[in-house]
């Protein structure tokens, strides 16, 4: 390990390694990771889209590819369905603790210099940073740097200590718990399965979603300001389903998902912020995965021409296209969250009998204006609307 | 006050507005800086924290 380096990640989920892998096309790069291993312990439903393989050029490789989605299938609170299916496949069930190391492996590959088991804290010098104090393996060293990329996840100290206030509001966090379970009966293992309701997971849902015929990951987000934990609402689904309840717990997961509002302010000085860190999740089903490797994209891909050219004023561009792109996609998706959060489950069940899965993906995507004509006849979802708009 | 069996998500120093927590391989509150505003306790998605009212 060299005492300087171009740029420094902290954090090695699929933001930093990915924002390693793109500035490593042009600058010298340090990923550092606080955990002994790349991708454990996982905060995850494990669940991502075809369009971050296509996106990213992911091979659909065995060792952390688990299972196909086909389609999902949303559960109103009255058990009545809707079937959101695609011709082909929607996306995969992925194992995380591998494809996390695959992303570092790949940032490696291109250059980078990966270090797990390694905390970090900024240095800074009369107010400046100038890079982080590390702690690998019980020894301390000082490692200078001209970027620094913070991609440490919910509970980012590195923002934090660059000045930047991180403090999320308890409504704008999931709370979220799961089990990894095998030997359960699944009913249609081709698809992911969301159970809605406020009695069952308030402003919230319970997820499955298989990784094999008779496993899958059951787990929970609620919100932040429940009085009852995640973990609570969670155990009590799963006693009430009896093909759950006989299965095996083989690994429990614990997190929470910044679901309610992002970070507005991504870059100061020579400090870049990204993925959880940055709260740059899908605010209506809480998945991250592909949002913190676009962020890490355009992060790195900026850093490395900061580098090139000697400007760091650029890295600010970071922000302005993200927030024109991508975050600009996520802030209509957060507005249709303010509009569910609304929702009684009398509401949902309405809402199951007139929105079809067409209507849904659109929605979860942030275009609801098809979906909203739909509800104009029912004289509450209208009142609702009116606060939307 | 330190939290055992912690499963270390991080959401209580995420909630936290005075930074009162720091998270290693179990919570540990630090007690002047805690406020007890009682985020942590509630955003804990396996009730793992009982703030003690000691006013």
């Amino acid at each position: 390990m060299k005492d300087e380096y171009d740029v420094i990640v902290i954090g090695a989920g699929p933001a930093g390694s990915t924002a390693a892998k793109f500035a490593a096309e042009k600058a010298d790069v340090l990923v550092v990771d606080k955990h002994r291993e790349i991708g454990s312990p996982k905060r995850c439903g494990e669940g991502l889209g075809l369009k971050a393989f296509e996106k990213f050029e992911i091979p659909l490789d065995k060792r952390f590819v688990n299972k196909e989605m086909c389609g999902a299938v949303v559960y109103a609170p009255n058990g009545s369905k809707v079937e959101i299916e695609y011709d082909g496949i929607y996306g995969y069930i992925i194992e995380r603790k591998i494809f996390d190391k695959f992303l570092a492996t790949e940032a490696s590959r291109q250059g980078a210099k990966v270090l797990a088991d390694t905390e970090a804290s900024l240095l800074k010098e009369n107010g400046r940073i100038i890079g982080v104090r590390i702690t690998h393996q019980r020894k301390e060293k000082e490692i200078k740097a001209k970027i620094i990329v913070a991609a440490d996840g919910v509970d980012s100290q590195i923002a934090r200590q660059a000045g930047i206030d991180t403090t999320i509001n308890l409504a704008d966090i999931g709370s979220c718990f799961e089990y990894e379970m095998s030997g359960i009966e699944i009913e249609n293992p081709e698809m992911i399965h969301m159970f809605m309701g406020n009695k069952l997971a308030p402003k919230g849902y319970v997820w499955i979603f298989p990784k094999d015929d008779d496993r899958a990951n059951i787990g929970i987000g609620i919100s932040g300001t429940e009085k009852r934990t995640a973990k609570y609402y969670l155990d009590r689904f799963i006693k009430s389903r009896p093909g759950l309840e006989k299965g095996s717990i083989i690994e429990v997961n614990v997190g929470c998902v910044p679901v309610g509002d992002f970070l507005r302010e991504l870059v100061r000085d020579n400090l870049m912020v990204v993925g959880d860190a940055a709260r740059q999740v899908n605010p209506i089903h809480g998945g991250g995965i592909c949002e913190a490797m676009l962020a890490g994209k355009l992060a790195g891909i900026k850093a490395g021409k900061a580098i090139n050219s000697g400007n760091l004023e650029m890295l600010k561009e970071y922000e302005t296209e993200w927030f024109s792109t991508e975050g600009k996609k996520l802030e209509k998706i957060l507005k249709v969250r303010h509009f569910a959060e609304k929702l009684g489950d009398e509401d949902m069940n309405y809402l199951a009998k007139v929105w079809n899965g067409d209507d849904l993906v659109r929605i979860s995507g942030g275009e609801y204006s098809i979906a909203f004509k739909k509800i104009i006849k029912h004289p509450r979802l209208l009142g609702l609307l009116k606060n939307f708009v | 006050m330190k939290i055992k069996n912690c499963y270390g998500c991080g959401g209580c120093v995420a909630v936290c507005p005075t930074g009162a927590i720091t998270l290693e391989s179990e919570v540990e509150i630090i007690t002047e800086k805690c406020i007890k505003c009682g985020k942590c306790e509630l955003v804990c998605p396996a009730g793992l924290i009982t703030i003690e009212n000691e006013r």
